[in-house]
Parts: structure tokens; sequence; C-alpha cells
């Protein structure tokens, strides 16, 4: 997955501005008072941080010139000139240049380089006056005075007994030790509780630690810098006798964890931060190509409250519905009136439209929001579990709702770890099938009209169709001597309580299974199915609409009443041929169409309104949730229209087929039926 | 650029606009790190630091807390909540990755 650098732009420009602003009054507060290490470091840190953060980025320009800058403020740290006028002078052109570089990165301000050069110039020259100011060499300083004395200090590191309650570690800060130098401790367990006594959460360690070379005390202080109220702590340079203790030398990094430590610690320390320096600089040299075609990218970007945004997409509803009731109010003008006012609605109408998509899109965020996290646990999971996976993820620039890829999160969550856990087969298992050892796991996002399709596939072992009619059997799912198809199979792991797994482990068998996967997405308004084949691999694919506040609906008449089916349910509309319905003895009145037969559900007698037309008069709408196809019959429809959801639970209170309401063009309240839930009813 | 850095140097990072929201990122999670700012809205890095410790799941996970030289008594308030450390602003990407090392296994 490649890095997209330009959103880290607008944040990298205003924190380097309030970097510059730091160091700025750092500088003009030394024209005033004494410079103290504390303020110089200030100063310094500033421009250091613009300078690596420039580089990472790509802004080689910035980064050079605050490298200099940077430079002439350490050698001022280390005092080897003064804060004088002339000097602060100079320093404070250097600020005012780096902000002019950081705005001329931001929205392409000219800058005048020749500045750049005479500022450098100076600089150097600040360097070159030093000698002449008579500043002795600071290694003259520092030489040691006893000459035959090993560099080193020893460490006398006793953590309180409480030392990991703020998440500290005294193994890791032995690994850091380790890294600076020759180290060899000794561990003090004599403190150690046993039995009953003996609590995991407290510390009752000590370390004598030897570390020869060239690590100063300030940089032994630095590393327990978190730490000194929790420890007692001796820092003592060596003195040549004392190089023979410790008595017991175990080296670190440890082979052997302290008892009462975590488990996992014992890491090559030194070599561990080499692997992740080669991955960073990997990284970011990719990262610089990205940065050049992301170039153009000079775009302010604006923090907003969601309910700020939220409020503006329910005005926007508002609006669509009152351009619904205008043009509802054309047809009863005169002609001549409606005629000239029609071109001017029309242009409404494209505008609303464009206004609405404009809003819908302040919310839309990528796919990759919900995908980025399973890199992780794919790692993790199957580390634990013993399996080898490759996680590849597709179309994950896809965009989609922010509340409906939060509302994803859990469910997608469940299925990677059900592929994990019961799909894909142990190394040893798949090299035995001849299949490659290292299993894929794929993340896939596609948009397919106003729909979003997002797969989760793996090429494990499938779904057994004979396991699962097992297990159905155990439950009473199914009769004892029914035949389970693999199609039957796919739909009865939906059901509550499902799961073939021999035994409930702490990845997938919580107490949630698959039925609340499919609970969750109904909820958005969407479907999931699988698709599967032995010994192949399994994909659960999901059908999302892109958002939940607008939806094209179709209007449709039951008696005098107008409800309103949400257009993505509706496979198609037929006029019934009463000759193709059938009723079966326990399965309900059947629609045969194209040989195929479908459930009937009557939406005049579902909701009890009883001077509705019979099948005779009526039109059948063919309704698909979940893969199942239920024709609902109805008495006419009236149109197409977009309409705005309005919660029917908030406002009022959950009503069993109704997903919501809404309010039509000509004012009136109309009510939105829950395709999925109907059915579900169905299928019952 | 504390999300760029750690994305870069190949760790996953989950951000959250302010505290409540960092609250509940973690309790959907699981973090091996947990890095805040002190100044937010609705609810401040000390807060959340406090907050994440009183969960089971992060009693022991490392917590460090992005602070400024003149906000020493920050540190201590940091401190008694419960932070494992804190690091000082502004950084440069170099001691945010250093800083890692003492605090990742």
């Amino acid at each position: 997955m490649s890095i997209d650098l330009t959103r880290f732009y607008e944040s990298f420009f205003a924190e380097s501005l309030e970097s510059l602003e730091a160091s700025e009054t750092g500088l003009l507060a030394l024209e005033r008072e004494h410079a103290t290490d504390e303020r110089l470091n200030e100063i310094f840190r500033g421009l250091h941080s613009i300078k690596g953060a420039a580089g990472s980025l790509g802004f080689t320009g910035l980064a050079d010139f605050t490298h200099h800058v940077e430079s002439a403020l350490d050698r001022l740290r280390k005092r080897e000139f003064d804060t004088d006028k002339p000097t602060l002078d100079i320093l404070l052109s250097c600020i005012d240049y780096s902000r002019a570089l950081v705005l001329a990165a931001k929205d392409g301000r000219p800058v005048d380089g020749e500045r750049g050069q005479e500022l450098v110039t100076a600089l150097d020259r600040l360097h070159s006056t030093l000698p002449a100011n008579g500043v002795p060499e600071p290694s003259s300083v520092t030489a040691p005075v006893v000459t035959d004395a090993v560099p080193g200090f020893r460490i006398g590191f006793q953590p309180a007994p409480d030392f990991f309650a703020n998440g500290n570690d005294p193994l890791r800060i032995l690994k850091v030790l380790s890294g600076m130098g020759h180290m060899r401790t000794r561990c003090d367990a004599t403190a150690l509780a046993m039995g009953e006594a003996f609590n995991a959460e407290r510390c009752y360690l000590a370390w004598d630690i030897v570390l020869e070379g060239d690590a100063s005390r300030e940089d032994i202080e630095e590393v327990f810098s978190w730490v000194r109220e929790d420890c007692a702590l001796s820092i003592e340079p060596l003195a040549a006798s004392a190089v023979e203790a410790p008595a017991v030398q175990t080296p670190i990094p440890t082979s052997a964890p302290a008892p009462n430590a975590p488990p996992s610690v014992a890491v090559e320390g030194a070599e561990e931060r080499r692997r992740l320096d080669r991955r960073s600089t990997d990284r970011r040299s990719q990262a610089r190509s990205a940065e050049a075609e992301a170039e153009e990218f000079r775009q302010e970007r604006l923090h907003v409250s969601r309910d700020k945004v939220d409020a503006l997409i329910n005005l926007v509803g508002e609006l669509v519905i009152t351009k619904t009731m205008l043009k509802e109010g054309l047809t009863s003008l005169p002609l001549e009136v409606s005629q000239r006012l029609e071109a001017v609605v029309q242009q409404l109408e494209r505008n609303t439209r464009d206004l609405q998509d404009s809003v819908m899109a302040i919310r839309m965020l990528p796919v990759s929001h919900a995908f980025g996290r399973f890199g992780r646990l794919v790692r993790d999971v199957g580390q634990s579990l013993g399996k080898r996976v490759d996680l590849v993820m597709t179309g994950e620039q896809s965009e989609l709702d922010k509340s409906v890829i939060e509302k994803l999160v859990d469910p997608l969550t469940h299925l990677v770890r059900n592929a994990l856990d019961h799909g894909i087969e142990t190394p040893e298992e798949r090299k035995s099938l001849g299949k490659p050892e290292v299993a894929t796991l794929r993340l896939h996002a596609e948009h397919k009209g106003g729909n979003i399709e997002i797969v989760v596939s793996d090429d494990g072992r499938g779904v057994n169709a004979q396991r699962v009619a097992a297990k159905a059997r155990l439950l009473g799912l199914i009769g004892e001597d029914v035949e389970v198809s693999l199609e039957r199979a796919c739909e009865l792991i939906f059901e509550p309580g499902f799961s073939t797994a021999e035994s409930v482990n702490e990845l997938s068998g919580r107490g949630v299974g698959l039925d609340v996967v499919r609970r969750n997405i109904l909820e958005l308004s969407g479907g999931i199915r699988v698709e599967t084949a032995p010994g192949q691999g399994t994909a659960f694919v999901i059908r999302l609409p892109l958002t939940l506040a607008i939806i094209d609906g179709m209007t449709v008449l039951v008696g005098q009443e107008t409800y309103i089916v949400p257009m993505t349910f509706i496979a198609e509309c037929v006029q019934p041929d009463p000759a193709a319905i059938k009723s079966v003895a326990g399965r309900g009145v059947l629609v045969e169409l194209r040989g195929q037969y479908l459930p009937l559900l009557k939406l005049g007698e579902l909701i009890g309104i009883e001077a509705c037309g019979g099948i005779d008069t009526g039109i059948l709408l063919v309704v698909e949730a979940d893969g199942n196809h239920v024709a609902l019959l109805v008495d006419s429809l009236v149109g197409q229209e977009q309409v705005v959801i309005k919660s029917l639970e908030s406002n009022f209170r959950k009503v069993d087929y109704i997903a919501g309401a809404t309010i039509l063009g000509q004012g009136q309240v109309v009510l939105i039926l829950d395709v999925a839930g109907l059915v579900r009813s169905a299928k019952s | 650029m504390v999300a760029f850095t750690l994305t870069s140097a190949g760790h996953d990072v989950v951000e959250a606009a302010d505290g409540q929201q960092g609250v509940e990122a973690a309790k959907a999670g699981k973090f091996d790190l947990i890095i805040t700012d002190v100044n937010m809205p609705v609810m401040n890095g000390i807060e959340l630091v406090r907050a994440l410790r009183a969960l089971p799941d992060y009693k022991f996970i490392p917590m460090l807390v992005l602070t400024t030289e003149s906000e020493q008594s920050i540190k201590q308030r940091g401190r008694e909540a419960g932070a494992t450390g804190w690091i000082v602003k502004p950084f440069s990407p170099e001691v945010l990755l250093n800083t890692l090392g003492k605090v990742l296994d």
C-alpha cells in the first residue's frame, strides 16, 4: 500500500509555522535574558524538527536551508559563539526566510533565492569567527583525567514495585542501554516474592549494570528520564578497579527474560532497530516519488465538526424536497406559465443534484480507513494460529459515507477473523493439498451503480456442506434426513448460534456469529452473500448503499396508502399472471416466474389494509435481499423519487417492515418499506 | 506529522480527532502504543491517559504525551495519570522513532 503524502502536507505546514514561531520567541527572549541551555535547546528543536519533516516529505529546499540554520544553532547550543545582537539578527532573518520557504511550499509564493545564499554565507561566517573568540575546543575540556580507566558508567537501577503501572518496562530500558555500548548486567532477585505473595503485576528485580563505551552521563540519564521518580538510580563513572564487577555476567540482549517480565521481550535490540531503519528508508524513498505526482496539491484543509456537516446534509435534503414540491406545483399551473417555468425548474433540479452530490462527498472517505487496520490483525492473528497469510487489498480508494464505514468495521473484522480461523488451513495442510503454503486473504472494494461491493475472500478450504449440515441437524435447524446443498449450506451459516468450529476459541468464537454480521449489514440497508468452492476458498460479498441519508425510491400505492420501496432492492416489476399463482401447503403462496417459484407477499394483508386490490388488478415488485427473491404485491406504481430518510425509531418507535419515513413533494409523510425485513419474514 | 512518521516507519496508525474519540478508537482496536497531545478538544490528553489506564486492556500499554517545554507541570500530571513518558514538542521524526525504541519491543 503506497502512502498518500499529500494528506500530511497541511499538518506539516501548520506545525512548521508553529515550530518557527517557538524558535523565534526563544531568540527574541535571548535579547532580554541570559541564554539558558533549556532556551537554546528549545530554539534548536524548532528548526531540527522542520528539517527532519521537510526532508521526509521531499521539500528539499526547505530541508537544506534549515539544515544550515540548525547546525549554526547547534554550535550556539555548545556555546561556540555568543548571542550578541548581530548574531541574533542573522538568526531571526533565517527564521523569516524559513517561514517564507514554508509558505512557498504551501501556496507557491515566490522566494528570493539570493537572500537564502546570503544568509547561508552569514551563518558560515558565524562559525568561522569562533576560534578568534578564544572559545576552547570542547574536546580539550572533556579529555579524561584518568587515562587508564575504561570509559563508561556503573549504573544501579532498582525499579519501584509499581514500575509497570505507567506502561514502563525495565527490560526495554536495558535494551536501549545495551545499544549504547558494551553492557554487562547482574540481576538482583533477592526481593522476589514466592508463592501466593507473588504478584505478576509488580516488579521485584533490581539490576547492577556496567556500561562500557563513550555514552555520556546525559545520554544515560536521558534513557531513564521518564522513570526517575519510579526507581532508585545511581550512575557512577567507572573507576579502573570497578570494571571487574558485576560478578555474575548476564549479557543483554537476554535470551531468557526475567521471571516477572512479559513473555515476548527478548529481542535482539540492535538487529530490530536496523530492520526498522531499513524499512523506514525504503518507505521514505517510495514516498518521495509519490510526492512528485502530487505536486499539484495545494489545497487548504478545514476541520469541521460532524454536527455541522450533518446539519448541512439535512438542509440539502429539505431542499431536495422543496424542489420536488415546486415541480409538483408546476403541473397545476396554466400551460403558458408552466412552460416558461419548466426550464428554470430543470436548472434547479440539476443544481440541487450537484449540490447534493458535493455535500455527500464531504462525508465520503476511502474504504482504506476501514481496511487499514487489517494488516496488523492478519499478521497477529495469523501468527498466533500458526498460519501464514498474505493480505491483498484492492480498490481501497473507493469512497463510502463515513458513518457507513464506521459501522462496517465490526462486520469486516469478524469476516476477516472468520477467514483466518475457519477458512484458511495450516501451512502443513496446505502443502499436503498442493496449495502454496502462504494463503491469500483478499479485501476488495468496488463501486457498482449506487452501491459499493466489498469482498472478503480467502483461498482456504471453503464451506463444507456436510459439516454445515451435521451442525444444523445438531441445532435442530433442519430435519434429520434433509440433504443440504452447497447453496443451502451458505444460507445456514448465517443462522443464529451457528459455528462449525470444533472448539470455541478467543478469536471467532466470541458468541458472535455470522448472523450478527448479516444483521449489521442489513441495518445499513445492504446485503451479504457467500460464494464458495470446496477446497478453493470462500468469498463473502457485501453490498452496501453509498449513503444512508438519501435514497432513490419507488412510490407505490396500496389502497389509499402510499409507501416507498428503495430502488436498490427492486429487481423487476411484473404484471402478475393469475395462472402462475400456486398455493403450496406449508409454504404459503408462491408465484411462478420464468420457471422459478418466489414467495408472494401481499403488502395490503401484511400491513392490514382492507380496501386494496387483489392479484388480478395489482402489480408485482420482485425484490431482492440477501440473495433471496420475493414477489411483493402492490396496487399500483406511482413513480420514482429521491427521498430523504428520516429515522422512525428516533422520532417514533421501531415498526416492523418499516425502515423509516420521508416527506414527499406534496408535503405528504410516507413510510419507507424495510425490504430486507419483508424478505426475512417471507422465508420464515 | 506523527502519523506520517509512524506510517512511514511501517507502523499501523489509527488517528482520533479528540480524546473522546481516542478512547473509543482504543476500545475498538488493540494497540501497542498510544501517543496523545496534551491539548485536545472534548477530552484532553491527560484525561485520555487516565481513562485508558483504567481499562484492563491498557493497564500496561505504553502511552506517550506530547508536550511543550513550558508545560513542566504537565509532565507531572501526566505521570500521575499513568503516562509512560513524554516527547517535547517540537521534535523531529528521528526523535520520535528513537523514542519508539524505548517503548516498543
